[in-house]
């Protein structure tokens, strides 16, 4: 049989109309991402100095996967309390609840971080809003990968209190936080922790080391300019967090 | 008078031009594993403009809660139209007929354990659930950040579009012949990754070691056909791959030597979860 074209679709072919359509809306984040390619690329850990972030107006963190160079992140787009980190390589971290639950286009031949189920019972959900009758256990599905390397684990996840720290985050900043350790089993037995330093002032995160499953990388977070939104209080704050 | 009805034609027209462009967009969410095929929300949208799915994305943000939000799996969803699906029936119903007429071919030789065999796998292709897609893994992520990733919705491609968002990720299936029946390859076994990848993977004791050969989804053009020399080497490692087993080489005649490509070209459609045909 010979090879044959049976259509070609013309909806992923760019149109001049729709570029003009989408700039308005989209010129934010182009800037952010032009700012992150051009002052932050190379091969070296990205530090940004305290003039840079001053003159940033958006929520910005460090996260290094692995052993790789620190890169330097921005939040492009707030979905419904989804975070979308951006970097200037087109890498993207989706982060809830200042947990990562997936990546996408991230650079090192690391596994992509896909998918992860039941996270409305997440116990950084309620954490984070510094209820003080939280759930501590947890259970879910986690997809690695979309291609050939794609495949689904099984995790357990418990919580326990570490205590108060005062955390010195990047710009000299000191902050109080209490340190929250994750402990994962995955379903072949492998276990490991993850760890949480949440202000406590407002709930958010803001340092993580975490993991999902053995065949994803460790991502180490930093907040290095809050996101308004989460410096407002939680409306049912009762501080057991602290 | 003569200005009220240049007026009346500039707005008949603009009606029309509207009109025309028109497409609808329905979007499911599917987030039940044990009944993939329920819907448990579901928006339509009528654009009056051709649009790019980012921004329909943008109406699902204003329309589903954050919690059902967030347990979309997007590496899972799927775009299709109307009119891919209609091509996509149209290449199965030439799959069913060339497996025919293989069928009838080797009865004639005398292999009549071969000729069933081919006509189990022809009444199976005709049931499997198939559901045309564009896209594989469409993030909305991605769609917003690169322009050549974010699909334009015009009347050109479908009059409806259907976009299937899941909530759970694909479950591992195999489909095609049992491997003791008559004629089935049992040297390499197709699989299809999530990502819409097509790959002949070698599984025998001698051939085991050595690498599979994938073929690419193509978006642009996601129901062409495709040669083994447009094969890339790859490595099989993940748990989320449906296989499929299809027919020995040797039973292929010169008129069907490319009839598991085009099979496969059929199976990456198979819905998630779809169920044993």
């Amino acid at each position: 049989m010979t090879t044959k074209t049976m259509h070609h679709s013309r909806l992923f072919l760019p149109s001049l109309a729709a570029v003009v359509l989408l700039s308005g809306c989209m010129n934010r984040v182009e800037s952010m991402k032009e700012t992150l390619a051009f002052a932050w690329s190379g091969n070296q850990d990205v530090t940004v100095t305290q003039e840079r972030l001053d003159e940033i107006n958006y929520p910005m963190m460090y996260a290094r996967f692995n052993q790789q160079r620190r890169i330097a992140l921005g939040l492009g787009f707030d979905d419904n309390d989804q975070y979308k980190w951006l970097s200037g390589d087109q890498e993207v971290v989706v982060t809830r609840h200042g947990r990562v639950i997936q990546t996408q286009g991230v650079s090192g031949n690391l596994n992509e971080l896909a998918w992860v189920s039941n996270l409305s019972n997440d116990p950084l959900k309620c954490l984070t809003q510094l209820n003080s009758q939280c759930s501590l256990t947890w259970q879910a599905q986690v997809q690695s990968g979309v291609a050939q390397e794609a495949s689904i684990q099984a995790i357990t996840s418990q919580f326990s209190r570490i205590g108060s720290e005062t955390l010195e985050l990047p710009i000299n900043r000191s902050i109080n936080t209490v340190h929250w350790r994750e402990q994962i089993t995955q379903d072949n037995g492998t276990t490991w922790t993850n760890d949480y330093w949440l202000s406590t002032e407002t709930g958010r995160v803001v340092k993580s080391s975490q993991q999902l499953t053995d065949a994803l990388p460790r991502v180490v977070t930093e907040e290095l300019k809050p996101y308004k939104k989460d410096l407002q209080k939680p409306s049912n704050s009762n501080r057991g967090a602290n | 008078m003569r200005v009220f009805v240049g007026l009346l034609l500039v707005v008949l027209m603009s009606v029309s031009q509207t009109a025309a462009a028109q497409v609808k967009v329905n979007v499911y969410l599917h987030q039940s594993a044990e009944q993939p095929g329920d819907v448990t929300w579901q928006k339509s949208y009528e654009l009056s403009q051709p649009e790019r799915i980012s921004q329909v994305y943008e109406r699902i943000l204003s329309d589903l809660n954050a919690d059902d939000l967030a347990q979309i799996n997007w590496s899972a969803s799927r775009l299709s139209s109307d009119f891919l699906q209609a091509r996509l029936e149209r290449h199965r119903e030439r799959m069913v007929e060339q497996l025919d007429q293989l069928a009838r071919h080797w009865s004639r030789q005398d292999e009549q354990q071969v000729a069933d065999s081919i006509k189990r796998l022809a009444a199976q292709v005709s049931r499997w659930p198939l559901q045309a897609t564009y896209s594989f893994n469409l993030t909305p992520d991605q769609t917003r950040l690169i322009l050549q990733q974010n699909p334009l919705l015009t009347r050109a491609d479908g009059r409806v579009f259907n976009w299937h968002l899941y909530s759970f990720p694909h479950k591992a299936l195999t489909f095609g012949l049992p491997e003791d029946l008559a004629g089935v390859d049992n040297d390499f076994l197709w699989r299809v990754l999530p990502n819409g990848t097509v790959a002949k993977q070698p599984v025998a004791y001698y051939n085991k070691r050595l690498p599979a050969a994938c073929y690419q989804h193509d978006e642009r053009s996601p129901i062409q056909s495709v040669n083994a020399d447009q094969a890339q080497r790859c490595a099989i490692k993940g748990n989320l791959i449906h296989s499929v087993r299809l027919l020995s080489e040797y039973w292929l005649t010169d008129e069907t030597e490319q009839l598991d490509l085009e099979l496969m070209l059929l199976a990456k459609f198979i819905l998630p979860n779809g169920g044993q045909s």
